[in-house]
């Protein structure tokens, strides 16, 4: 009796207690471990498609990367009534610039590691090797290119003196402490090199079979022409726009029925309200898993409600609308303008802009990264800055975007090409940057004031708050890298 | 029933006392203090077999052989007896209560249980006494202002919301702070595990008034048992055992209701309207559009602006409140098997609408004695909790945040009656009370924890113990969002089902040897194993587009939108021994050590050594003391040792690759592939917080338990401290996390209780803790005064220090904000290289509680104080409703009427001027006259009334008429009284971001009885 339960007792102690070690090991499920991760063909898929989703983020292009240079610039600004976002964007604060710092490495890291386990993984065809390669190199790019352009001055625009860009990092860091390094930024002219460098290698290694959702030879031109406009290659961007335009993806929207301003008008919408727009050369998808509801870019543009027009009851905040410059600026009959609705929001009446107006479904829409519309406006600009007509002349161009918007057609100057281009483009995040790579001032809006504005100002273009400011940490962090100046 | 229940256990007591008989004795058993009789007293033979027990009448009758000479008298609260049997047949006896002992019992984990006078380390307990009846739902809550040392603070007032514990102040920055908890030997999980509702604290499963003791091990000494588990301190909860003896049943019950501790108080429209128009005509002009345009929209309907209505928002989400509590409990048991039984039924409605908690809960404990040599014993308690919440801080659907923000002059409900969604301003179409009422936020938790233990006396000084214990949570949410409005309005509805499964089970396989040699050497040893896995998953569905607002559940939703899910697990493993010993109850030594592993930690840092050492000298007893009478116990004891913090993430030391996302495969069509992405990278150095502590304290006890207390002082350094080392951004990762920081928290304790008069129909009482702790960071990472570049972390100073700017007020002339540069200057533009400065920290410096008891026959007064000195709290609503019409989309406080508007006017709030940046002045480039400074940090000291109660113990000699053993009633307030500086909700709501928009705490009003059969 008394030895048995000793026995039991014992037993269940020793059973409890033995090795030890062994007893304090645990695997994590939601996550898998790096020994494994990278080792077969579906963890480079999974990476690859991860790019997508940091592309997709309301950091980058989900909607800041689009709002803010917008805000910063002098097309839109915050509303009176508002929800308390990007107020000191819109009013150009010290140090309230594109933060794309820490996101856009953690891509470029992950693009790293594409391209080196594209090589090492088991069970990757050939063809799908190339198709993935390619879309780590054009990701990689464009990230670079989102980077120098927010931390650099324009390569042809360098204020005397600040000729930096950001870090050139090409291995993927996989291991502490041995991956680490601590990199110096390296020039403008160095980062645009690697970029156009990627670019070429990535048009060397993709086709157009999964355009435009995802990255296809359309799209790497596309980039590639965007490209050499900010870095003044002419004759590259008209060329490479060119090739875009040729490529069979996308359609230039203007339907040969669409004679009327108000069939025009409806055709033109088209590009924004169809759940994939026939304009796009490439373009973000969303599904509803993927909506970023509220933080999405719809809802910071407008107020959407399921099946009915915007109205102040929908759903989203409606915080940024067009500044009195910008809505002075379209022409009248622009069919164009037709994407502004009238509201009041508090008791100020305000426009807001339906290019992203939730037509794929509540809060959200594809998101446009390359338009054909931008390929005729850079092939355009180009080849008149060129003296060249690769593909079309610049007068050609001009007309073909303005005839569509319900215009007459004007004679071919720079700041016709540029004003067509902040009409066309508007709201999509490109002005900001158009005015960089111009070395032009901001004119903030000069009759209905932004919340907390400074009025009838003009930022100078050597204003240190136009790039943007290296986060604190980084420089505390790392002693190589040199803050912009002025923060 | 009763009577059923007693005829029961009368004839188990038969059952077990047919012997043959001598001799029969009689008598009554009466209680020391009231003189009154007392049933259910539980008689025994010495040395044979023979039991009986009390009538309600306190009078017994017992058989007697003549080879007993002794009697034992036992009862639950009072001291047990043993008494000669003389030659008279009637023997009356008198029990003293068990309360007024000396030998009072701190139970110090692993099955071990003290005396307090032989206690080496630092404990404080508090008796279940101290904590029935209180209206709250977990005992933690009922923790506060009742040991000293031990800081409790809310976070959430929400009924059955989680809450802060901090013991012997903050001693880590990105590890886990809360201290451990165990109950009944199981170390459960405590906190908040929900996921879509607001709060709910995984101790309310435990009914507080289930509890018998609650001590909690404040050194090394006492922690290091619980080795890396042990850094935050442990609170072990015993709750309550059958007792042999008759079955006493009790039956209890309290209502009441709770409503606002305070209300914030408001404009009404005709002032917020005068102040929008103000901010915009000194921005604009009073001839502007923006001036004319609100005027027409808000004024031009109603004539003037004093006619314009105004609703209040804030009374219309305020409810009082109903608390209702039933407890029923039944205890006894005979030599053999004890049981105790308790149910608990307990529902309160907040004071805000939408808010409940309602929990139903059983326990049971049970002891039964198989042999002489095996004990088996078990405790489980089960219970099911529903909480209805609402959003929290900072969302726009948090009833208590926007119901105070939105516009006065919007309309509740439309004329028709039905909720008014056109509400022009920040919350636009966000009716709180429609939300609030309709839409759906709701967490059920079933919780069972069960132990059992066997313990098997191998040799008479030598016991083995086998220990197992499981403590199983599951929670399920469920929200829903009406498609007719809200948030749901956009996509037609939305409801999601969230379910969360905690799996913890643990086993301690101890040794236990206890002997005295010669008398005088008394030696207790124990060693043992303790191991703890927990395996947590959670699972949520979502969905979107109803038919219709009458279909709630997720499986009516036409798009599924989320299907996630997580899964997460930790071990704990750890040899321990613990040896004490002391010399004729003189000299006391004490060593520990636990040799600690935890699956959390890298492969080169698994296991750990954490030992412990104290030493502890009654004087007392010296021979040189005997003849100082007025000196009842005299003890000082010191201790020194190490504990550590294992509280990380569970896989912060690997190298991992999560789940990032999916995105679309093809050109053209719509079907996912996932993402993956390196989510961590491994550090396999990476090991526990290591806190060392020194303590000593000297404990007295004067004048016969006249006054008693304990004098103490640490020095508790947290070493290894987990910090975010910042990796260059470049690199794709942010930071990894490094064991580099060293913090110190050092202080005084004071526990002090007096019996100041003591009549045989009077006494008074009081109780009295006060802590001391002063905080401070010694390192953080290699060469960096700041952590990460915030000021509130910063070596040499206290965890959340304040860093801002200094207020100069309003300039009378003009009405701008100014504020002191860093020479002591005026200036309307904050520099933040320059102009600010340490003004204090969050961390109060002195807290304590102070309960004074006064009992009359039977007529008890006890009024409960509680405090906390010396810290700032930032006032983060002030911040949002002391803007002086910087924006005009939102309600205000009051105090904005006594802003800047005259020339020459001395006022602490600047002039109305919308955007708050005043331009164009001077050419300067003015800061907003709401920016951040001292102005919105307030003195967070207070002192508050926390419970007062007025009870009543019917006389004994009424109740026997009527069979029942006692009867009290009694009426309490709870937060009723408060004193402080602090302008905002509640000075309580203590955290490092402010009191922002937080559901208010509650005062409560309840009357209660309990009854004994």
């Amino acid at each position: 009796m008394k030895n048995r339960y000793i026995i039991f007792m014992m037993a269940a102690a020793l059973m409890a207690t033995s090795s030890c070690k062994k007893t304090l090991q645990t695997e994590p499920k939601n996550s898998i471990s790096s020994s494994v991760a990278l080792q077969e063909a579906a963890g480079v898929e999974g990476l690859v498609n991860s790019l997508y989703e940091s592309l997709q983020a309301t950091g980058y292009y989900g909607r800041n990367y689009i709002v803010v240079p917008e805000l910063l610039s002098d097309n839109m600004r915050i509303v009176n009534t508002n929800s308390n976002r990007f107020v000191s964007e819109s009013n150009n604060t010290i140090a309230a610039t594109v933060d794309l710092w820490s996101a856009g490495y953690s891509i470029i890291n992950r693009a790293n590691g594409v391209i080196k386990y594209s090589e090492l993984v088991t069970g990757l065809t050939p063809l799908r090797k190339k198709q993935l390669q390619g879309e780590a190199y054009f990701i990689r790019a464009l990230v670079y290119f989102d980077l120098v352009k927010s931390y650099g001055y324009n390569p042809q625009q360098i204020v005397s003196g600040r000729s930096l860009g950001v870090p050139i990092t090409l291995d993927f860091v996989e291991n502490y402490p041995a991956d680490i390094k601590y990199p110096s930024r390296n020039t403008v002219t160095e980062v645009y090199a690697q970029i156009k460098k990627d670019l070429n290698t990535a048009l060397g290694l993709l086709d157009n079979t999964f355009a435009p959702k995802r990255v296809s030879l359309a799209a790497a031109n596309a980039l590639r022409a965007r490209v050499a406009l900010f870095n003044g290659d002419w004759a590259d961007a008209a060329t490479f726009a060119n090739t875009a335009l040729t490529s069979g993806v996308g359609t230039f929207v203007d339907p040969a029925t669409a004679v009327t301003p108000a069939l025009k008008s409806a055709a033109y919408a088209t590009i924004f309200t169809s759940p994939s727009s026939p304009e796009s050369i490439f373009e973000l998808n969303f599904e509803v898993t993927e909506s970023a509801g509220s933080d999405g870019l719809s809802s910071f543009y407008t107020r959407s409600n399921v099946g009915l027009p915007p109205s102040i009851g929908g759903a989203g905040y409606g915080d940024a609308a067009p500044q009195a410059n910008l809505v002075a600026a379209y022409e009248t009959g622009d069919v164009r303008k037709d994407l502004l609705f009238a509201i009041t929001k508090g008791s100020e009446a305000i426009l807001w802009n339906q290019k992203y107006p939730a037509a794929k479904g509540p809060q959200y829409d594809n998101i446009k990264l390359i338009r054909v519309s931008e390929m005729y406006l850079t092939r355009a600009e180009a080849n008149f800055r060129n003296g060249s007509a690769i593909g079309a002349t610049p007068q050609a161009d001009l007309d073909k975007i303005r005839l569509r918007a319900g215009l007459i057609p004007t004679p071919v100057t720079l700041d016709a090409i540029l004003k067509e281009r902040r009409i066309e483009l508007a709201y999509e995040g490109f002005r900001y940057w158009d005015l960089l790579r111009t070395g032009s001032a901001i004119n903030k809006s000069t009759t209905t004031l932004p919340a907390n504005a400074t009025p009838n100002s003009t930022i100078q273009y050597t204003d240190f708050r136009l790039l943007a400011r290296i986060p604190l940490t980084e420089v505390q962090n790392n002693p190589n890298i040199a803050q912009n100046f002025g923060y | 029933m009763k009577k059923l229940l007693q005829s029961l256990f009368v004839f188990m007591f038969i059952a077990v006392s047919a012997m043959a008989q001598n001799r029969t004795i009689t008598g009554t058993v009466t209680g020391k203090g009231d003189g009154q009789p007392i049933p259910g007293v539980s008689v025994k033979l010495v040395g044979a077999q023979g039991a009986a027990v009390t009538g309600a009448d306190g009078q017994y009758t017992i058989k007697v052989t003549p080879d007993v000479k002794t009697l034992l008298f036992s009862s639950i609260g009072y001291a047990a007896k043993t008494v000669s049997i003389g030659g008279s047949n009637v023997l009356n006896i008198t029990l003293d209560d068990d309360s007024k002992l000396l030998e009072e019992v701190v139970v110090t984990g692993f099955g071990l249980r003290q005396a307090k006078k032989d206690v080496t380390g630092s404990t404080s307990t508090i008796s279940g006494k101290d904590i029935e009846n209180m209206p709250v739902q977990s005992v933690d809550r009922a923790m506060q202002g009742k040991l000293a040392g031990v800081q409790v603070t809310s976070t959430s007032g929400i009924p059955g919301a989680a809450i802060n514990v901090r013991i012997r102040g903050i001693g880590s920055i990105n590890a886990g702070n809360s201290p451990l908890y165990v109950v009944d030997g199981v170390q459960v999980n405590s906190g908040d595990f929900t996921s879509s509702t607001t709060s709910a604290n995984a101790l309310s499963a435990l009914n507080p008034d289930d509890i018998e003791s609650l001590t909690v091990l404040k050194d090394a000494s006492a922690a290091a048992i619980y080795g890396a588990s042990g850094a935050n301190g442990v609170v072990i909860i015993t709750t309550k055992r059958g007792k042999n003896g008759k079955t006493q049943i009790n039956v209890s019950s309290y209502i009441g209701y709770n409503d606002f501790i305070s209300k914030p108080k408001l404009l009404n429209s005709p002032q917020w309207i005068q102040l929008s128009l103000e901010a915009y005509a000194n921005r604009y002009g009073a001839t502007s559009t923006q001036y004319t345009s609100f005027y027409n929209t808000y004024v031009t309907p109603f004539g003037s602006i004093d006619n314009v209505p105004t609703y209040d928002w804030l009374d219309a989400v305020s409810q009082k409140g109903r608390t209702q509590n039933y407890d029923v409990n039944a205890r006894g048991g005979n030599e053999k098997t004890q049981f105790y039984l308790g149910g608990n039924y307990s529902t309160q409605k907040g004071q805000v609408i939408g808010t409940d908690f309602s929990r139903g809960s059983i326990k049971v404990n049970l002891d039964h004695k198989a042999t002489d040599r095996l004990d088996f014993s078990t405790s489980m308690n089960l219970s099911t909790i529903t909480q209805n919440t609402t959003s929290g801080a900072g969302a726009f659907a948090n009833i208590s945040r926007t119901a105070q923000l939105q516009s006065p002059n919007n309309a509740i409900y439309n004329p028709d009656g039905s909720y008014n969604t056109n509400l022009p301003g920040a919350y636009d179409s966000y009716n709180v009370l429609q939300i609030a009422s309709i839409n759906l936020q709701k967490a059920t938790t079933n919780q069972f924890t069960g132990s059992g233990f066997a313990k098997y006396k191998i040799f008479n000084d030598l016991n083995f113990r086998s220990s197992y214990g499981v403590d199983y949570l599951e929670i399920v949410e469920n929200t829903f969002n009406d498609p007719r409005f809200g948030d749901g309005r956009s996509v037609n509805g939305s409801a999601s089902a969230g379910n969360t499964r905690n799996t913890n089970f643990q086993t301690d396989q101890t040794l236990n040897y206890t002997k005295t040699f010669a008398g005088v050497h008394n030696l207790n040893v124990i060693v043992g194993f303790n191991y703890r896995s927990e395996v947590r998953t959670y699972s949520l569905a979502a969905s979107q587009g109803f038919p219709s607002y009458q279909f709630t559940q997720v499986s009516s939703g036409s798009t599924p939108t989320t299907t996630t899910g997580s899964y997460t697990t930790f071990r704990t493993a750890g040899y321990f021994a613990k040896a004490d010993y002391n010399y004729n109850s003189k000299y006391y030594l004490s060593g520990t050590v636990r040799y600690d592993g935890s699956s959390r930690f890298g492969n080169e840092h698994t296991f750990g050594w954490f030992p412990a050492g104290a030493v502890s000298y009654r004087i007392s007893q010296e021979d040189f003391m005997k003849d100082v009478s007025f000196i009842s116990d005299l003890k000082l004891r010191a201790s020194y040792g190490t504990t550590g913090n294992q509280a990380i993430g569970n896989f912060d030391s690997r190298a991992l690759y999560a789940k990032s996302g999916d995105y679309v495969t093809s050109g053209t069509g719509s079907t996912l592939g996932s993402g993956l992405a390196p989510s961590n990278l491994a550090n396999p150095l990476l090991a526990w917080e290591r806190a060392t502590t020194l303590d000593v304290a000297l404990e007295f006890n004067l004048f016969k338990d006249r006054i008693s207390g304990t004098i103490g002082y640490y020095n508790k350094v947290n070493s290894n401290l987990l910090l975010d080392q910042p990796l260059p951004l470049t690199s794709g990762f942010s930071t990894i996390r490094q064991n580099v920081g060293k913090m110190r928290n050092r202080g005084f304790e004071f526990e002090l209780s007096t019996l100041n008069i003591k009549t045989d129909n009077f006494s008074w009482r009081t109780d009295a803790n006060i802590a001391l702790n002063r905080n401070k960071i010694l390192a953080l990472l290699d060469g960096q005064t700041l952590l990460g570049g915030n000021f509130g972390i910063a070596v040499d100073r206290p965890i959340n220090s304040v860093y801002t700017y200094t207020s100069a007020g309003v300039n009378p002339a003009d009405g701008r904000a100014m504020w002191y540069d860093g020479n002591g200057n005026i200036t309307y533009t904050q520099n933040p290289s320059t102009d600010r400065s340490y003004i204090g920290d969050l961390n109060p410096k002195y807290t304590g509680g102070l309960t004074n008891t006064i009992n009359y026959k039977g007529i008890s007064l006890s009024a409960f104080f509680q405090f906390s000195y010396g810290n700032l709290v930032l006032n983060q609503d002030k911040f949002f409703f002391e803007r002086a019409g910087s924006t005009v989309d939102r309600n205000q406080y009051v105090s904005n009427l006594d802003r800047w508007t005259t020339p020459g006017q001395f006022t602490g709030i600047p002039k109305p001027y919308f955007g708050g940046t005043v331009l164009n002045i001077g050419g300067i480039n003015h800061s907003s006259s709401y920016a951040t400074s001292d102005r919105f940090y307030e003195d967070g000291s207070y002192i508050r009334l926390k419970t007062i109660s007025l009870g009543y113990d019917l006389p004994k000699q009424w109740l026997s008429s009527l069979k029942l053993r006692s009867v009290r009633v009694y009426a309490q307030g709870l937060n009723l009284w408060t004193i402080t500086k602090y302008q905002g909700v509640d000075p309580e709501f203590v955290n490092a971001s402010g009191d922002f928009g937080q559901y208010p705490q509650f005062k409560n009003y309840t009357v209660g009885i309990n009854v004994g059969f």
